[in-house]
């Protein structure tokens, strides 16, 4: 059979699928790759993922194959621009490179945290506890 | 001799023997040193003993039907393929055996023998005595015996192989004389339980002169397997994998004579013909769950270690191993460690294969299905290597064997249907990963509706089964069922009652005749069209346009569902508590609290704070009611006026609910102080509420709400003073209730007749008379005036009243209200004169009929000086309408 309705006014996974999709990730993670499947729990199966890192003005692209994401880990999900898809304003680099960069960002925002830390501890205040996102604390 | 019996040219010589030993034979345990000797077949489980008895037993039945009752010992015929006859100092020993072949019926085919065996005739026969053991030993095992002919590993004669077992006896029983000098000597080719049974021949010692060396048996072995191979080619007999008794004819078909022995490596076209049917019943069986050369292997298999072909136990083996495949059969499952895929049973290149797409796959020509035979085609000379005992475990090189990776649906848990030949699957781009050929597939923009053949850029395509999809659709609208869809699915509900009445009107257009009923209003508009439709739908989609179809929104009547109770699983024998935590059972988390401040410690305040709560909740029911009203009166907005009517029943009761709760008209209060709304209009909320209410009462209701506001005036002026202050120091901006609220209390004002008007002006005045406290310079009355609320409603009041006053003659007007009336606006006027200019609050809306209206009751300077303090705030820039 053709298929049942894609249910009017809605979005469905089922739209997408066998298209290029740009996922992000709860944790922060970009996955590019091509919808193959999902269900009705949203998993996806991504097929030639590339998982693109992006610093400042920059990115780079690991190729990481085929991925299945559970689908409560998808923050959001959406088809990417074939066209315009060369037409970034970024600039690409090698996966070394952005690692690299990517390190030095994190090593740079730890430094931060340090002294701000520092800075409060001395005024009397306490550091700033800032974690990842728990859902359950 | 020696070619006759097909002996091997040299025999082992034979090395021990026990003929220093004939006491023990003699001894009545010597059948329990044998065991300990030649170890313990558990097969045969200690009927060693009885080996004599059934030998005798068969060996009466076989003279009996060769008609030779007086001969208990039918040696002869329990000879297996004969050993080597390599000496003549085995004469004795070869004196009986021919002996006893004379005896036999002879065939045609065994001329030769005859012949020959004619020319010893002058023996006398003698029946060899096997019942005297011990003779026979001697003879055996003495010294006279030749040393080769002794092979104790052969010779035991409580080998617990049970050769003389009830069955075999059974079986020679049933078997003609011919067949049984077949056997013996060795005719055809076969020999009656192979090389093992060969073996088993030695136990017998009278055989053991006419056996010839073991190592044709071992010939005779594989050949047997040979044979019994081709003789099962579609019959399926169950065979045995034990040796058969020496007296046992061969069961399978003869072979002639002359025929070359098979190549051990290739399998007769009956067996793979046999080998095919069967793998198409069992995957049919098995609902193509198991690809077929899996099927295929396992049937090899169990033909050749047991010889039979038992369709029962393959298939439970095969629902057993798609059952387990589904958490093992993967596409990541490593494809060497199962060896058995790997094999393929040799087909003929040309031979029709049912199942290319291994159950999966549509047949696409386009696809290049002659690739995809050349693919297996390519496969299978390296995929049949010579058929031992074993499987070839090596994997396959290239491509991994599709079926294994491919052999499930993802709907595991229920038993699908054999898939239509249709369905696309991911079998089909088998052939398309091949690199050859196809070039990098890159992923290109699809368009729609490719997904039924492979687009040209992307082989990946379409792994996702529109059956997988409908499946997953499906789910989701179970998913979409709900009691309450105007509450928990507003938007989509209004929007398709949206579309519909623009349908409505479409349909309109087109002629009475083509309009269809209308929908049921209590009809929920369910999503999509999943074989549900019911009434509209089906009615509508015949009789009208293709356009009209697409615009047309399906309304479907959604399937009403058992609630399912949820039970959480359980464990037993957990220990401790086991996380069972899920949506549907959510364990509590987060416990909160509502703490008691310290700042309540003053009891009255608490008093308060209580007070206020109760109200909240009681404002929070009654917004309940009302926003229950409001979605039916979004009902009735799509629905035309003939059925309205049990929606407006329903709305109405819903509205006198709130009403009631009002407590506006309980005649059990005492006083009229009406508490509840006092209480209500003392709180935001409460005021939001009568403002977003008011519209839906009745006048009457209405009206009553109004006087009573009016009434409370200056209460409901304080506190919202109070709470706008209060929020300021917060620093939070809330916005003013009572504009929103003077709005709706306009409309009714200006629809109040004029007994009405006055009521509430009187309340007006009086609450001002009563609720102040003494000693204020201002009196309420003027606060209200300064007030824009205030202001506001009295002005709306005088405007309705010159409506009223300008639009009735004077005869209908009563003039005990005109009376009073004009008292109060002589109050009115009073106040506003007294008031400077700028402490008169501008009103929410501008009433230039009001400043009118003075004109009846007042003189001309009080007039002069109201029209110099009211023109701007009543006469504005802007054109107004008369109310």
């Amino acid at each position: 059979m053709e298929g049942l309705d894609y249910m009017p006014g809605t979005a469905s996974l089922l739209e997408e699928i066998d298209k290029k999709i740009l996922v992000v990730l709860r944790d922060g993670r970009t996955l590019i790759g091509f919808l193959r499947s999902v269900d009705q729990f949203a998993n996806l199966v991504l097929h030639r993922t590339i998982e693109r890192i992006y610093v400042g003005k920059q990115y780079g692209d690991i190729p990481r194959g085929v991925f299945v994401v559970r689908g409560e880990n998808v923050e959001l999900l959406g088809e990417i621009d074939l066209q315009n898809e060369g037409n970034l304003p970024l600039e690409e680099v090698s996966v070394d490179d952005i690692l690299e960069a990517q390190r030095q960002e994190q090593q740079k925002k730890q430094d931060e945290q340090k002294t701000q830390n520092k800075k409060l501890l001395e005024r009397g205040l306490q550091p700033h506890a800032e974690g990842t996102a728990d859902d359950f604390t | 001799m020696d070619g006759y019996f097909e002996f091997g040219s040299a025999m082992e010589p034979l090395d021990e023997g026990p003929e220093e030993d004939d006491d023990i034979f003699k001894e009545k345990n010597y059948n329990e040193l044998n065991d300990e000797t030649f170890g313990l077949d558990e097969d045969l489980g200690g009927e060693g003993e009885d080996w004599e008895m059934t030998h005798e037993k068969l060996a009466f039945d076989f003279d009996q039907q060769r008609g030779r009752p007086e001969e208990d010992q039918g040696v002869p015929a329990k000879m297996l393929g004969a050993g080597n006859l390599d000496d003549i100092d085995k004469v004795p020993l070869e004196e009986d055996l021919e002996k006893s072949i004379t005896q036999l019926v002879l065939d045609d085919e065994d001329e030769d023998e005859g012949m020959e065996l004619h020319s010893q005739q002058k023996h006398s026969s003698r029946p060899i005595n096997i019942q005297s053991s011990d003779s026979n030993l001697k003879h055996l095992f003495g010294p006279g015996s030749p040393p080769s002919l002794f092979d104790p590993n052969l010779m035991s004669p409580t080998s617990k192989e049970n050769i003389w077992g009830a069955a075999h006896a059974e079986k020679a029983k049933t078997k003609s004389a011919e067949d049984s000098l077949k056997a013996i000597l060795n005719i055809g080719g076969k020999t009656i339980g192979g090389g093992g049974g060969g073996d088993m021949a030695w136990t017998d010692p009278s055989i053991l002169h006419a056996v010839p060396s073991p190592r044709p048996p071992k010939v005779m072995t594989l050949e047997e397997i040979e044979r019994r191979m081709s003789g099962e080619s579609g019959s399926g007999t169950p065979q045995n994998t034990k040796p058969l008794p020496v007296g046992t004819p061969p069961r399978s078909q003869a072979m002639p004579i002359g025929t070359p022995p098979r190549s051990t490596g290739q399998v007769s076209p009956q067996l793979s013909q046999a080998v095919h049917y069967w793998t198409q019943k069992l995957h049919q069986a098995v609902g193509g769950r198991v690809s077929p050369s899996e099927i295929s292997n396992l049937i090899v298999r169990m033909h050749q270690t047991s010889g039979r072909i038992s369709p029962d136990y393959l298939h439970q083996v095969l629902i057993k191993r798609a059952s387990i495949g589904a958490m093992v059969n993967s596409p990541n499952f490593p494809q060497g460690s199962r060896p058995t895929i790997m094999q393929r049973p040799p087909h003929s290149p040309f031979m029709p294969m049912p199942y290319p797409n291994h159950g999966r796959m549509p047949l696409r020509p386009h696809q290049g299905s002659p690739m995809g035979r050349g693919h297996f085609l390519g496969m299978s000379p390296v995929g049949s290597p010579p058929v031992g005992r074993g499987y070839p475990g090596t994997p396959h090189p290239g491509t991994p064997h599709p079926s294994s990776v491919y052999g499930l649906t993802p709907m595991h848990p229920r038993i699908p249907p054999l898939r239509p030949a249709s369905d696309p699957g991911p079998m089909r781009r088998q052939w398309n990963r091949t690199p050859q050929g196809r070039g990098r597939p890159d992923g290109r923009y699809q368009h729609q509706g490719r997904d039924l053949y492979r687009p040209t850029g992307d082989e990946y395509a379409n792994l996702m089964t529109q059956r997988e999809k409908d499946w997953v659709i499906r789910i989701q609208m179970l998913q979409l069922h709900t009691e309450n869809p105007m509450v928990s699915d507003y938007y989509y509900q209004v929007m398709m009652q949206r579309r519909q009445s623009k349908h409505k009107e479409k349909e309109g257009d087109k002629g009475p005749e083509e309009k269809s009923g209308t929908a049921d209003p209590n009809e929920n508009i369910g999503r999509g069209d999943a074989g549900e439709k019911v009434g509209k739908g089906d009615g509508d989609e015949r009789s009208t346009k293709i356009e009209d179809e697409k615009d047309k929104p399906k309304s479907v009547q959604q399937v009403k569902l058992e609630p399912k109770v949820y039970k959480p699983a359980q464990f037993e024998g957990a220990l401790g508590r086991v996380t069972s935590s899920s949506v549907n059972n959510p364990r509590q988390l987060i416990d909160v609290h509502s703490l008691r401040t310290e700042e309540e410690e003053d009891l009255s305040k608490a008093k308060d704070h209580g007070k206020k709560r109760r109200t909240l909740l009681s404002i929070e029911q009654m917004y309940d009611l009302f926003l229950k009203a409001e979605d039916v009166s979004i009902q009735l907005n799509g629905l035309p006026e003939s059925d309205t009517g049990a929606l407006l029943e329903k709305r109405q009761q819903l509205l006198n609910d709130v009403y009631k709760a009002l407590r506006i008209e309980e005649e059990t209060l005492e006083q009229d102080d009406h508490e509840m709304l006092l209480q209500i209009m003392s709180i935001r909320k409460g005021r939001k509420l009568i403002g977003r209410i008011l519209p839906l009462f009745t006048p009457q209701q209405g009206g009553q709400i109004v006087d009573l506001v009016a009434l409370y005036l200056p209460t409901v002026l304080k506190r919202e003073a109070a709470d706008l202050k209060k929020c300021s120091m917060d620093g939070i901006s809330q916005e003013e209730t009572l504009p929103f609220l003077f709005h709706s209390l306009a409309d009714i004002i200006l629809c109040k007749s004029m007994a009405q008007v006055l009521i509430m002006v009187k309340n007006m005045m009086e609450a001002s008379n009563v609720s102040q406290p003494l000693g204020t310079s201002v009196t309420p009355l003027a606060g209200a005036i300064q007030h824009k609320f205030g202001i506001s409603l009295i002005l709306c009041a005088l405007s309705r009243a010159e409506t009223l006053f300008s639009s009735t003659t004077a005869k209908d007007l009563d003039p005990a209200i005109i009376q009073e009336w004009a008292g109060c606006v002589d109050v009115f006027a009073k106040e506003i004169c007294q008031l400077p200019k700028s402490a008169i609050a501008e009103p929410l809306q501008k009433y230039p009929l009001s400043l009118e209206h003075f004109k009846h009751f007042v003189s001309k300077q009080s007039f002069a000086e109201l029209e110099a303090k009211l023109s701007l705030i009543t006469v504005g820039s802007s054109v107004e309408d008369n109310a």
